[in-house]
């Protein structure tokens, strides 16, 4: 894959500004588009961004390598997390018990589902393992796959799809399930579509980005907590 | 810009510590950053303005550091071959239906909205 042992500097600091680049032209394109959800900044910019790798005949798993330094920030942005949590809490506390039931429905079902209809297909339990971490945040996922002995790349790569899924199914969503509370419409984006759904939310509303940050919280911390304890006492 | 220097330190010593703790509980860093910064502020009682600013900023913005991943995720799963389609289909399947019954119960279960509330007793008096 690399040459040198050195770290490319030039290719990496190339390949970031790109990035950076291709994804505000993509707010752009998304703005131009009335925000149709087809034009999601996310979608966009990682197309122009596949698309600049086949252009210049760089594999896409030189600019994953080129491209981590932005990996390495995931962590600290999740922390950030807390600041809407800390200054909404009265909400949390006025959506109380039910939003927790909410929250705690979805995080189980997600991954019950996948569960299920995976074991319809041929697949390795490597797949299945890493799959159960799909509705939470990438940070939190990749250390929890490694906990229960799921495959850390593997997980990412699922939870990213569920997150694109996530927002681009949530209009249709939103419209079969008659639901026009900004608040439930949060804690769906922020429990099922985690991180991505959390930008999306609070693209959407104030008090949607709140909701969807607690339920990514939430589910994240419940998650994280109870996977690898009934992996730890249920062994598989 | 000390300020917001601060904010960036801020960020990144939770996250360490975060990491720090990680090694003794078998918790995620990033969650554990999560709750020590939750704490910090709930002992301080208030968020520093310029940390709120850095914050909001860097989670709108959010999805840009998702790319990397999204690329690679790429590479990862084409790696499936046969299995693909079948693998894509479980997951755009699993969670669709999470989806619906969440958006579902979320709009059961959540206790009315007091500020729809009271426009909407408000337009209910005036009919």
């Amino acid at each position: 894959m690399l040459d040198s042992q050195s770290w490319p500097y030039l290719e990496s600091g190339m390949w970031v500004f790109i990035t950076f680049i291709a994804y505000m032209c993509a707010l752009y394109i998304f703005r131009f588009s009335k925000n149709n959800l087809m034009f999601h900044p996310i979608v966009i910019a990682a197309l122009m961004v596949a698309g600049l790798c086949i252009a210049s005949n760089t594999s896409f798993a030189d600019y994953a390598l080129y491209s981590s330094p932005m990996g390495w920030l995931l962590g600290p942005i999740t922390v950030a997390l807390a600041v809407p949590v800390y200054q909404q809490l009265q909400y949390l506390i006025a959506a109380g018990w039910r939003g927790f039931w909410v929250v705690l429905c979805g995080g189980i079902l997600a991954p019950v589902f996948t569960i299920l209809i995976m074991s319809l297909g041929e697949f390795s339990t490597d797949i299945k393992l890493s799959s159960l971490t799909k509705s939470i945040t990438t940070p939190l996922a990749i250390d929890t796959a490694n906990l229960i002995g799921g495959v850390p790349e593997l997980a990412a790569a699922i939870v990213i799809i569920t997150g694109l899924m996530g927002v681009l199914l949530s209009r249709l969503i939103f419209k079969l399930t008659d639901n026009n509370d900004q608040r439930a419409q949060g804690l769906v984006l922020g429990t099922i579509a985690h991180a991505i759904g959390t930008s999306h939310a609070l693209q959407l509303s104030q008090k949607a980005g709140v909701y969807s940050s607690l339920a990514l919280c939430i589910n994240g911390l419940v998650t994280a907590i109870v996977l690898p304890l009934f992996f730890y006492f249920f062994g598989a | 810009m000390l300020k917001l220097t601060l904010s960036c330190v801020a960020l990144l010593l939770s996250w360490l510590v975060g990491y720090g703790l990680s090694l003794i509980i078998a918790l995620p860093p990033a969650l554990l950053g999560l709750l020590v910064l939750f704490a910090v502020l709930t002992f301080l009682g208030h968020v520093p303005e310029a940390l709120f600013d850095l914050c909001q900023f860097l989670l709108r913005h959010f999805s840009l550091f998702f790319i990397p991943p999204i690329i690679a995720a790429w590479v990862y799963v084409k790696t499936l071959q046969q299995e693909l389609w079948l693998f894509l289909l479980a997951i755009l399947l699993s969670t669709f239906l999470s989806m619906v019954i969440t958006s579902w119960l979320g709009r059961r279960l959540l206790p009315k909205d007091k500020s729809l509330d009271k426009a909407n007793t408000d337009s209910d008096n005036n009919a």
